[in-house]
């Protein structure tokens, strides 16, 4: 493992619950590792699962992606089709060789900032065990 | 082009029915009937097969006056699917009519249902199918060039320069014929040839996705990166593949460019996944696109890796099935949930 790394998460999240949860650890004074770079979508329908394979190509380490629980969609359903779609893709990158770890997909309300600072907390720890990671990642990236 | 019609006549003969009989009848039987479809203009173009560049192979062929129907051949190597050609005769007027055997059938449906091919505009003939052989696998056996071939009494017959050679045949037909379920297609305009008698269908176990589940995340990753650094991005499985047929495609837009043109095993993730994700839930499990590969990647081992998911998480019996309602254009509030 290269000395000093660190993981590196890429957080998709919904415009209107989980930013906001986001934001609100923020403004809590929460503290959880500073690992996760935050990506603003509309909603978590949003997230094109291209999106997490060019993370990963890209250098990430881990990919969460955070939306509004079910039935919370400021869309109404958005979310229900990002369950489906996402629950099939989640398992299709991890039959490509990503390790489920590395993938992360959950509900964060606008009121859970502790959810939110958890969620990358523990996502960190695993990562860092798990090391940097290779697969799918352009050469550019492999070296740290 | 009378010289080219003897040609493609004789080819009947030699193309797999020498001595059989049987389906060098269907043959005779679907040029006649397709003779008559285009002398009455009942269709404008036919397309079904003509005689390829071996024995072992067909070529589609389009025809479009009532003489060239003589040059159609039916045999025990018409594999390729028809359906996709449709496409490109969307804007004309007038109906065009297409050979299809009961897995084009699967895939005319998948067009029908996607909304680029209009049902009313094309007249299916069906034809029942005993299996086609997988010319690939013939050819991967022998060095030399197959003169003739043809099928006698369960068996491959190959005749090359330097003698005839015999294969047990079904050993030789491709995957998705051990698992067709029902030799004759139904709900088509015409049929042509005899009923087949349908064989016990191989059940779909998804045995070799397990052997791929087996490996683990490492094991699996390094098996991939083997496949697709083979690819050669000559797109072919997309351009066949039934269920892939948006007008603009994601893989060639330049802005934003999803796939970049470069070659690299990372981008090639990109391509593989972005290919087997848009057809998830809308496969129909027709095996064009591992057939039509040059370089053998095993692109149903990603396809039956979807299917089966969509099976265990949704509840989808046949999601190789064309439904007007796929799988993942839609939910139900009590889909399973990440844990
Ligand atoms: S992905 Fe392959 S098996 Fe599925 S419909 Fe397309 S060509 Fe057929
Ligand atoms: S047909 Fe094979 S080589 Fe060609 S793009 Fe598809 S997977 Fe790659």
């Amino acid at each position: 493992m290269p000395v000093n790394w660190e993981p590196r998460i890429i957080g998709f999240c919904c415009n209107w619950c989980s930013y906001a949860g986001a934001d609100l650890a923020g403004t809590s004074r929460l503290e959880y590792p500073p690992t996760v770079r935050v990506i603003r979508v509309p909603c978590s329908g949003r997230v094109n699962p291209q999106f997490i394979v060019r993370a990963f190509q890209k250098g990430a380490d881990g990919v969460l992606v955070a939306g509004c629980h079910p039935g919370d969609c400021h869309y109404s359903t958005g979310n229900y089709f990002t369950r489906r779609r996402l629950q099939v893709a989640r398992r299709f990158l991890e039959y490509l060789g990503i390790d489920p770890r590395r993938l992360r997909i959950t509900w964060v309300s606008a009121s859970e900032g502790q959810k939110f600072a958890d969620t990358v907390r523990e996502m960190t720890e695993e990562i860092r065990v798990l090391g940097p990671n290779r697969v799918m990642r352009d050469e550019l990236w492999a070296a740290n | 082009m009378g010289g080219e019609l003897r040609a493609q006549d004789a080819a009947v003969g030699v193309g797999g029915q020498a001595g059989t009989g049987a389906m060098s009848a269907v043959g005779h039987e679907l040029a006649e009937k397709v003779g008559g479809l285009l002398a009455g203009g009942e269709v404008r173009m036919f397309l079904g097969y003509g005689a390829g560049r071996t024995a072992l192979r067909v070529r589609p062929r389009h025809v479009l006056r009532p003489e060239g129907a003589a040059g159609l051949v039916w045999n025990e190597f018409c594999a390729p699917s028809l359906a996709k050609y449709l496409l490109d005769e969307q804007e004309e007027e007038g109906r065009v009519g297409v050979l299809v055997k009961t897995c084009d059938l699967r895939a005319m449906k998948r067009l029908v249902a996607d909304r680029r091919v209009d049902r009313g505009r094309v007249l299916l003939v069906g034809v029942g199918c005993a299996g086609v052989v997988d010319a690939g696998k013939v050819e991967a056996l022998l060095v030399e060039p197959v003169v003739e071939a043809g099928v006698q009494d369960g068996k491959l017959v190959l005749q090359t320069r330097s003698g005839v050679r015999e294969l047990p045949r079904e050993e030789y037909l491709l995957e998705r014929c051990l698992h067709c379920e029902d030799p004759n297609p139904r709900e088509v305009d015409l049929l042509v040839g005899p009923e087949v008698a349908p064989w016990a269908a191989r059940p779909r176990d998804y045995a070799e996705v397990a052997e791929v589940t087996a490996m683990g995340a490492a094991g699996r990753a390094a098996y991939w990166d083997r496949q697709f650094a083979r690819c050669l991005r000559c797109f072919a499985c997309r351009n066949v593949c039934p269920a892939c047929s948006c007008r603009e495609c994601s893989l060639e837009v330049w802005e934003p460019m999803w796939l970049p043109r470069e070659v690299s095993v990372s981008e090639q993730y990109m391509f593989h996944f972005t290919r087997a994700f848009h057809v998830a839930g809308r496969c129909v499990d027709c095996g064009e696109c591992e057939r039509v590969c040059p370089v053998s990647i095993p692109l149903m081992k990603l396809n039956r890796a979807l299917q089966k998911e969509i099976q265990e998480l949704f509840g989808v019996e046949r999601p190789w099935e064309p439904e007007e309602k796929e799988p993942l254009a839609m939910y139900t509030p009590d889909d399973p949930d990440f844990h």
